[in-house]
């Protein structure tokens, strides 16, 4: 606040009395009693990592209520869950032996899997990433147990967990008591040829047993099975057509194929490599292949079981703990007798009814839940609130461990000194009437300087951070007091104070240097010509969004930060986002830890300090950010796709083409400059592959380098 | 020459690469001409065609690094008197701190050295220790920028890019001033900034991790298409920049656009570690697979001196979490095993290939710690101007040796003072650039690196 609004540094008298400008060590803690009330938001690290002190958006009173009624309707619908849940089990216990009956009557077109929710309700629900320290070792267990498990490899070296893991392999290690399985749920009806491996990556145990099951609307039905030995490898089915071992069934939507990994007796070191493959035997022969669906991003922002597949597909395979028992009952479940079958004939319909609407009425709740989890009660901010307020004491020399006597809350001595009224709370907005009344021009000139110095790359003051004793006087005082008057008149408008100033004849004129300036004042002090500048990393952004008529510019809806129940934020994985977005670069999330990467390239301010000027610097990474960059890429193939759809000649074309980028009309040179380059281009684009035709490429191409060239880049 | 267009004259000279060409440039390329760097040829016989400059962040101590000081040990808590302290006005009565750590000699010179550095004491005898530098300020920002760019108070042109400016580029696809820094430093980007050198100067800086150069892959065509692509580009900005009667920082752009194209070709090979042998990447500590840490930065400094880079520079941490050990010196413990093994390694890679001899390496950091504590039992150390040590090892160096001395307890010069200044009028000389002749006119008047200061330390010199 000192460098920034009132153009002198505090900072210095938290431990001592400013050695230049008359702050006192009381002057400051003064001021920090009226701000150290401030709590902040916590988003959470080792230990305690849940966030806490979010601010409501909403008033503290209401925020309770809310709060109390949400709880309520948490409960309300978690127990609604669990009564639903056994009731769907009950019915699909009940349906199981009639499946053949259930599948031909009710809600046809509607698909119900009777063993589903048994194997939703063992999903492996502990995700691990770089579990014990391997890194890419990404694990589901079961919560608060080491196995079974499943994990994958997603580093491209071999790990020894132990037992050794290939890069972008998966693995599996059952438990004496549950088996590990993984199934294959169909998005298909029709006829699969299924083939896979299973083998024994540890150099100690017994090996394991494995096998392969069929669960569907028809019941359950063992497809293969097997056992390896000790670092042994056991392949099943057959990638040809009728080829020796061939499994070849027919799946229906919904269906599960799965693959059950078990210990053979009750040794341990079973860590087991596997990987299934599914080929669709007609209509395009899709392959589905566990590894290369899991494997690079196993948990999937926290929706990784079940897991997607590649072609788009939710909840394709399911990871989860299987006793050999419930296999074992599922596997000898009797199927009812055709007597059994007739008589329930008659109330199959009804019981498949209620099932269909069990479900849907659980996945309406689970999906509120979910809702309701990333929501939560009411809105909140990650920001700043109100805490007591109270006096500070002062630190001395700067150390809170050492604390002095109590100041009183008060303005600073050299802005008036006053005390607070008694029923002033924490004196913020005091504070701000202190930092804006008339009395003290400071905040005024300072910033009124500030929007100065971004036309003209200097303030009035080119100290613009130190309006104190070291700092430089104006070069132009009575304007600046005039700018700073203005400002106050236009009702602390900045946009009006920019208008004024573009306005002005200093503005408008040329950035051309010539002999009698460059001789008299070579900084440009006095303003004989308009100083050339770079556009900043915010319009150079903005700007290229704008022509590209890519710029967001409605109002409101912040950044899409992931669920706040998800955050698991530690002192060494701290939270980093970068949100793309195309309103302008003011709304981009800014965190002191990482700077942005665009804005850091284009010499953006600093996030940990005021940044009172900026470099300018001209790198080749920069070059390689405006040559390569998806940004750059995207605008100009928006604005050629814009001209391609009005089907004109390319002469038009490249004529709207500079109209639009640079908001001028080409020259004759530049026309036959760009018609020869269209051509060019177009004869060697051709070539290659592509959806665009190669005149389209190459207009995107000449877009590129209109965006880019310094007529863009500078303002002169 | 120029990678795919035909050069105009302007460019020819200001691309005129390698030491001669790259003296002349200098002057021609400014707007207002400079003067006596426009010689032809080097000032001195070079003795050494590149740096890499080592820059330690924070304040390293000088007492528990390369300044034994056997009379701390015994005097630890007793008093003495300091004037002036902290830039604070009046004396001051505070308590000598024994050094945490011991010191052994090293090498057949026996030069002391601090067991916070065994791995470097390990290569001492390529070294030249000062013991006796000193600078204006005990703020880090000041004096991280009087340590790059010989000015404590405004931004000046970093030395990087003076030294680049002086000498030109070996290597047209490379910016001839590299830093490779995970953070910013004190200062931030002024530190490694061209400030009123024309921008083909400015450090680039390469941030350690699995993408140091973004977007260096082409997007889309790339190849013949990109060529054409660029030069209808380059047309066009030289056109804008003939309108305007020549403009450093728009013809900066234009050779910004060109150097990319270059690092495109280039920069695959330069991360690629697989090509280095596994007893290398063992030397430095990295891990195959491993981008970043500050075996990673030494190793990748080898190979971008090899590729011709003018000057690089290895920060190794930023403006926290350094060496400011003002809370308690065994934060010192961590920073040193950062760096200890790759910067002895450097060392002793570059000898194995050859390179040393060519290749000046310059340790400094931007100021020392005080011997003393105004607290008796404090275990931290404040910022100390007065008196602080780096060392310089390589082309042209005395190795073996060690240069100026402080007091018996380390406060101040005792003999030979190393002022940052003269401190760079060396390095610069070692460079074959006479300090005094490199010259820039901006602003109306001359311009130098080390301003109106500086004498030589001939006496480091082999």
């Amino acid at each position: 606040m000192g460098q920034a609004v009132l153009g002198f540094s505090l900072g210095c008298a938290r431990c001592h009395d400013h050695k230049y400008d008359p702050v006192s060590t009381e002057d400051y803690y003064g001021w920090y009693g009226i701000l150290a009330s401030t709590r902040y938001a916590y988003p959470g690290s080792e230990g305690d990592n849940r966030p806490r002190d979010m601010t409501p958006v909403i008033p503290r009173a209401t925020a309770r209520h809310r709060r109390r009624e949400f709880r309520a309707e948490e409960k309300r619908i978690a127990a609604e869950v669990v009564r639903l849940s056994a009731r769907r089990v009950e019915l699909e216990t009940l349906l199981r032996p009639y499946a053949v009956v259930v599948a031909e009557v009710g809600p046809l077109d509607w698909i119900w899997n009777p063993y589903l929710s048994a194997v939703r309700g063992l999903l492996l629900g502990d995700y691990v990433a770089n579990d014990a320290g391997h890194q890419g070792y990404q694990v589901y267990r079961p919560v608060g147990r080491g196995i079974p498990l499943i994990a994958v490899n997603a580093s491209a070296e071999t790990l020894r967990v132990p037992g050794v893991v290939p890069a972008g392999g998966l693995v599996v290690h059952p438990d004496t008591n549950d088996a590990a399985a993984i199934a294959w749920r169909s998005p298909l009806n029709g006829r699969v040829r299924v083939r896979g491996w299973v083998s024994d990556v540890h150099d100690c145990g017994n090996g394991v047993r494995w096998h392969l099951d069929h669960l569907g609307a028809t019941g359950f039905q063992a497809v293969a099975t097997g056992a390896v030995g000790r670092a042994t490898v056991q392949h099943f089915g057959a990638s040809h057509a009728g080829g020796e071992n061939a499994l070849e069934l027919d799946v229906r939507r919904g269906d599960l194929l799965q693959l059950v990994i078990s210990m053979n007796g009750d040794l341990g070191c079973d860590l087991t490599q596997v990987d299934l493959r599914v080929q669709r035997l007609r209509d395009g022969g899709q392959v589905w292949e566990l590894a290369r669906d899991v494997v690079s991003d196993l948990h999937e922002d926290g929706q990784g079981n079940p897991h997607s597949d590649r072609f788009g597909n939710g909840d394709t395979w399911y990871f989860y703990q299987l006793a050999p028992e419930l296999r074992q009952e599922w596997a000898t479940e009797e199927t009812a007798n055709p007597v059994e079958l007739a008589a329930f004939r008659g109330r199959a319909a009804a019981l498949k009814e209620e099932l269909r609407q069990t479900v849907d009425m659980l996945t309406e709740l689970t999906r509120r839940q979910t809702i309701m989890e990333r929501r939560g009660a009411y809105e909140t901010v990650y920001g700043v609130m109100d805490a007591e307020s109270a006096d500070a004491r002062v630190q001395r020399r700067g150390d809170p461990a050492a604390l002095g006597a109590v100041v009183p809350r008060r303005n600073l001595s050299m802005l008036g000194g006053e005390g607070l009224p008694a029923d002033a709370g924490s004196g913020r907005l005091q504070l701000a009437g202190w930092l804006t009344r008339q009395e003290n021009p400071l905040t005024a000139r300072v910033i009124a300087n500030r929007i100065w110095q971004r036309h003209f790359g200097h303030g009035i003051v080119r100290t613009e951070n130190d309006f104190g004793l070291r700092g430089e006087p104006p070069t132009h005082p009575a304007l600046l007091d005039w700018l700073a008057r203005e400002m106050i008149r236009g009702r602390w408008s900045m946009k009006r104070l920019h208008r004024r100033i573009m306005g002005s004849a200093a503005y408008q004129q040329v950035s051309r240097a010539n002999a009698d300036g460059a001789g008299n004042d070579p900084e440009g002090k006095w303003l004989w010509r308009f100083p050339r500048r770079r556009l900043s990393a915010e319009e150079l952004r903005d700007s290229i969004l704008l022509v590209a008529g890519l710029l967001d510019r409605s109002v409101g809806q912040g950044h899409p930060f992931p669920p706040v129940s998800s955050w698991n934020f530690t002192q060494h994985g701290p939270f980093y986002g970068l949100y793309a977005h195309r309103r302008r670069t003011v709304y981009t999330m800014q965190q002191r830890l990482k700077r942005n990467p665009f804005l850091a390239l284009f010499d953006g301010p600093d996030p940990n300090a005021t940044t009172p000027k900026r470099q300018v610097s001209v790198v080749p990474t920069q070059a390689l950010y405006l040559m390569n960059s998806g940004q750059v890429h995207q605008a100009a193939k928006t604005i050629q796709q814009g001209l391609s759809a009005r089907g004109e000649a390319p002469e038009v074309q490249l004529r709207r083409a500079f109209r639009q980028v640079l908001a001028r009309e080409p020259t004759d040179t530049e026309m036959n400059g760009g018609r020869q380059f269209m051509s060019r281009y177009a004869a060697r684009a051709g070539v290659t592959e592509g959806t665009e035709s190669a005149e389209q490429q190459a207009l995107s191409a000449l877009l590129r380098t209109l965006l880019v060239r310094n007529e863009f880049l500078f303002v002169d | 020459m120029n990678e795919y267009t035909e050069p105009t004259r302007r460019e020819w000279l200001f691309g005129a690469a390698g030491g001669l060409g790259g003296l002349a440039l200098g002057g021609l390329l400014a707007d207002q001409s400079a003067h006596g760097a426009r010689q032809s040829g080097l000032h001195f016989p070079a003795k050494a065609k590149r740096v890499i400059f080592l820059y330690m962040t924070g304040g390293v101590s000088h007492v528990e690094s390369f300044d034994y000081k056997a009379a701390l040990y015994r005097d630890h808590g007793k008093t003495i008197s300091v004037d002036n302290w902290q830039g604070k006005a009046g004396s001051y009565s505070p308590y000598l701190k024994a050094p945490n750590w011991g010191f052994q000699a090293g090498g057949q010179a026996g030069t002391m050295v601090s067991d916070l550095f065994p791995q470097v004491r390990r290569m001492v005898d390529e070294l030249a220790v000062i013991r006796s530098m000193h600078t204006e300020h005990a703020n880090h920002y000041e004096s991280t920028l009087g340590m790059h760019c010989g000015s404590w108070t405004f931004a000046r042109p970093s030395m990087g890019s003076w030294m680049t400016y002086g000498l030109g580029t070996e290597n047209r696809n490379l910016p001839g001033f590299v830093v490779v820094a995970p953070a910013e430093p004190y200062a931030g980007a002024q530190t490694w900034a061209s400030d009123f050198l024309p921008g083909a100067y400015q450090g680039t800086r390469i941030r350690p991790g699995r993408d140091p150069i973004p977007h260096v892959q082409p997007r889309g065509p790339g190849g013949q298409l990109q060529r054409l692509e660029l030069e209808l580009l380059g047309e066009a900005n030289r056109r804008h920049l003939r309108e305007r009667g020549g403009v450093r920082q728009l013809e900066s752009v234009i050779r910004a656009f060109e150097t990319a194209y270059g690092m495109q070709q280039a920069a695959p090979g330069l991360f690629d570690l697989t090509q280095e042998s596994q007893a290398t990447l063992d030397l430095y500590g990295v891990q195959p697979g491993e981008s970043a840490g500050f075996g990673w930065q030494c190793l990748i400094a080898r190979r971008l001196a090899e590729l011709g880079v003018r000057f690089v520079e290895l920060i190794d941490t930023g403006s926290s979490g350094n060496w400011d050990s003002h809370a308690n010196m065994a934060d010192h413990v961590a920073r040193a095993a950062n760096v200890d093994r790759p910067i002895a390694a450097l060392l002793q890679d570059l000898k194995q290939r050859g390179m040393l001899d060519e290749t000046l390496v310059v340790w400094t950091t931007e100021f020392g710690r005080t011997p003393y504590h105004e607290q008796e039992h404090h275990p931290g150390r404040e910022h100390h101007r007065h008196v602080f040590s780096s060392w310089l090892a390589g082309g042209g160096v005395r190795a073996g040796t060690v240069y100026g001395a402080s007091d018996e307890y380390g406060m101040t010069v005792a003999e030979n003072g190393v002022h940052v200044h003269d401190f760079h009028a060396t390095i610069l000389a070692l460079l074959g650039i006479d300090h005094e002749r490199l010259t820039y006119r901006h602003a109306g008047r001359d311009y130098r690196l080390t301003d109106v200061h500086g004498e030589v330390v001939e006496d480091l010199f082999a």
